[in-house]
């Protein structure tokens, strides 16, 4: 539901604001309007919340220890400790680079050594004194080109005057490659190299002037070192940050509170002496708020609740649903927010939603496996909003599908229809179900949406927008007349009800168009004709279901066509695809039922969260204070906004 | 009215409104995609246009359905 929001006024001495705001903060439960857009930035708090952010990053995660630090000591501790952490950064950065990078030296070099064994034992020296030189190379080359091009060049360039030996790259690897050539034209080769065609990566210079031999073994000991050597720097990262770290964090989220009542500031009227702040809060909280403030201010401020709940140009929403329908909640804004004075969709969706799903599936072994997935979800990543959300939707939705498989009677499709498992309602596996699923779908659709009509006419019609009510009340006649003509045509209505219920239909044309004003004659029965279609949307509720019963109808039958065993591992497989489209697709289409067809007759959209003072500090363990160094660790106010986020 | 016409009939419904709407979600998709790599907030809306067209293979859908019902029980 949506929660209503009261405009505050709190007018109070310019040396307290800070304190104001701090007294605010800890409550939780008030957004500031900003009332003056201010030109000057806000000093640069959050930016060295942001550089104490950076060196904490570097280290494991320790709780704050309670002291903070002022702003001179925190600069002093970042300029020394900044270059440390930022050099050792480095070091661990280039080790990481090593580590990735050097198995590939020694795979491509390895592959050169028994090709050419006596050559790869000579070192630069021994080479030398025979008057030539040696390269190696490690190349990039998927396509075999770069091999090639090389080989061209140093023909063209030392004629038959030099050796190339390359190893075979596996899978588009490197190639390793060793050059011989006369030691005069070392200079010609290197210049060759460095051109951008022959694309080497070479070899680190650590390891220039040694035999093929010892390179591939010096990389060898290397690679076992590194392990070593990056835990010793993670070690020395954790020793630089550790004695401060506590510190640091405790400091981190006094300045954050700082920053926040900083930019929370600039929105408020200052003038020489006084301020005005302006807040939006819950209706049912001002009082508390206007009695803390009281409490904790005195005389130096006063506060005014304003009348008629005070007017801004961009008003926030604040939603509270109970903590079930969180996931649905999330759902809502996945789309948008609601806008003040509107419907929050949640509950409804929180219902909607997985019954469509249980629908669609309607399988008592696919809501029993949906189950417990969605119980291994919510176990597992307790942690994890999204993925424990997501495994609240899952588990209604499997709920409502073993509901619905035991009114199908169907377990993994037909089988259990074929071991007799029976069919509370009718089984949408035969050829007479199609008739009653495609009503029953229809049925949900036209009941959906005349759900939404009634809520977009009570959203209009609190909001005293004539036009949209009467296109609302048109519609919902049209409906009711539609309904009473196919009552009488099906005969489950008496004859005399055919001329109420056209009379319903044209009424309601005429209504719904007088409602569009001048346009009305072309979009009126364009917007009927919008409405009928949506309900007829609702057919996929029976498409989509149809489809996984004959997808686990065909799993079932390739599972007797061969042998036993090979027809239980085909038919896992295509119930396993089924279950998973099972979890994907009705999902979806359950999602855009509600985003497209039901929302569409009464939610508007664009509406912004209630962002209350206070929320980014919220676990930070900080009570928010006075500035700088007096700033301590407290318990967390346990006021909370129930905002949506 | 021979079955096979009627399930000829009835596939064509689906068929040529699945394709439709197939080529209708491409266009719709990449252009969507595109969207909420400049901006991850807009996925809501972009599984709601790319979401739009399926009306239209439902619709086909419904038509198969009563080809079958109205025609095939003759």
């Amino acid at each position: 539901m949506l929660v209503p929001l009261a405009q505050v006024e709190v007018i109070g001495l310019r040396a307290r604001l800070d304190d104001a705001l701090a007294v605010l903060q800890s409550l939780r439960v008030a957004e500031v309007v900003t009332m003056v857009e201010r030109a000057e930035p806000p000093d640069d708090l959050a930016d060295l919340a942001r550089r104490v952010d950076a060196v904490c990053s570097a280290s494991p995660d320790r709780p704050t220890d309670g002291t903070t630090l002022d702003d001179e000591a925190l600069r002093a501790v970042l300029e020394r400790l900044e270059p440390q952490v930022a050099a050792l950064l480095a070091q661990q950065e280039g080790l990481r680079v090593e580590i990735e990078t050097l198995p590939r030296y020694i795979e491509a070099l390895e592959a050169l050594l028994p090709l050419v064994p006596e050559l790869a034992r000579l070192e630069d020296r021994h080479l030398a004194d025979l008057g030539l030189a040696t390269v190696a190379l490690v190349l990039d080359d998927p396509d075999g080109r770069v091999v090639a091009e090389l080989s061209s060049q140093l023909k063209h360039l030392l004629g038959r005057l030099h050796l190339m030996v390359t190893s075979i790259g596996e899978d588009a690897g490197p190639v390793g490659c060793l050059l011989v050539f006369r030691r005069a034209d070392i200079s010609d080769v290197k210049a060759l190299l460095g051109s951008e065609r022959i694309a080497n990566v070479g070899v680190p210079d650590a390891y220039t002037g040694r035999s093929l031999h010892s390179t591939v073994e010096a990389m060898r000991e290397r690679r076992a070192a590194l392990p070593a050597e990056q835990e010793a720097l993670q070690r020395g990262l954790v020793e630089t940050i550790a004695p401060v770290l506590g510190t640091l964090r405790a400091t981190t989220a006094a300045l954050t509170a700082r920053a926040e009542r900083a930019e929370a500031g600039q929105h408020a009227d200052v003038s020489a002496r006084t301020f005005v702040l302006r807040l939006w809060v819950p209706v049912a909280q001002t009082a508390m708020v206007e009695q803390e403030l009281r409490k904790q201010l005195g005389a130096a401020v006063a506060v005014a609740r304003l009348a008629g709940g005070g007017s801004s140009d961009d008003p926030p929403v604040l939603l509270r649903n109970r903590p079930g329908w969180q996931p649905f909640q999330r759902l809502v804004g996945f789309l948008s927010w609601p806008t003040p004075g509107g419907v929050d969709p949640t509950r409804f969706m929180a219902v909607g939603l997985p019954l469509f799903f249980g629908v669609m599936v309607g399988d008592v072994v696919y809501g029993a496996a949906l189950l417990a997935i969605s119980w291994v979800l919510r176990r597992r990543w307790a942690d994890n909003d999204t993925v424990s959300e997501l495994g609240r939707v899952l588990t209604l939705g499997g709920w409502w599908a073993v509901a619905f498989g035991i009114l199908f009677g169907e377990a993994l499709g037909d089988l259990g229809h074929t071991l007799g498992l029976p069919a509370v309602w009718f089984y949408r596996g035969g050829p007479e179900a199609l008739e009653p699923l495609l009503l029953f779908a229809l049925a949900i659709g036209s009941a959906h949406i005349v759900l939404g009509l009634l809520l977009g006419l009570w959203t209009a019609a609190r909001g005293r927008r004539g036009r949209q009510v009467a296109e609302k009340s048109g519609s919902l006649l049209v409906l009711a007349g539609l309904f009473g003509l196919t009552g009488v045509t099906v005969a489950w209505l008496p004859a005399a009800m055919l001329t109420p219920a056209v009379g319903a239909v044209v009424v309601g044309i005429v209504v719904a168009s007088a409602s569009q004003g001048a346009l009305g004659l072309l979009l009126g029965p364009l917007e009927v004709l919008g409405m009928i279609g949506n309900i007829l949307s609702y057919l996929r509720l029976a498409a989509v279901g149809l489809a996984s019963v004959y997808l686990a109808h065909v799993a079932n039958q390739l599972a007797v066509v061969g042998p036993l065993l090979l027809g239980i591992v085909v038919a896992s497989f295509f119930h396993a695809l089924n279950l998973a489209l099972a979890a994907f697709s009705p999902m979806i289409q359950a999602l855009r039922l509600h985003y497209v067809e039901f929302f569409g007759e009464f939610h508007d959209g664009g509406g912004r969260l209630f962002s209350p003072l206070g929320r980014d500090v919220i676990n930070r363990a900080v009570e928010p204070g006075p500035p700088a160094a007096q700033l301590t660790r407290t318990t967390p106010e346990p006021l909370r906004a129930g905002s949506a986020t | 009215m021979e079955l096979g016409l009627i399930a000829v009939g009835a596939g064509l419904a689906v068929g040529l409104s699945a394709a439709a709407t197939g080529y209708a979600q491409a266009r719709i998709g990449a252009a969507a995609m595109g969207a909420v790599a400049e901006k991850p907030e807009l996925i809501g809306r972009a599984i709601l246009l790319v979401a739009i067209p399926e009306t239209l293979v439902i619709l086909g859908f419904a038509v198969a359905a009563m080809i079958i019902l109205l025609l095939g029980g003759q």
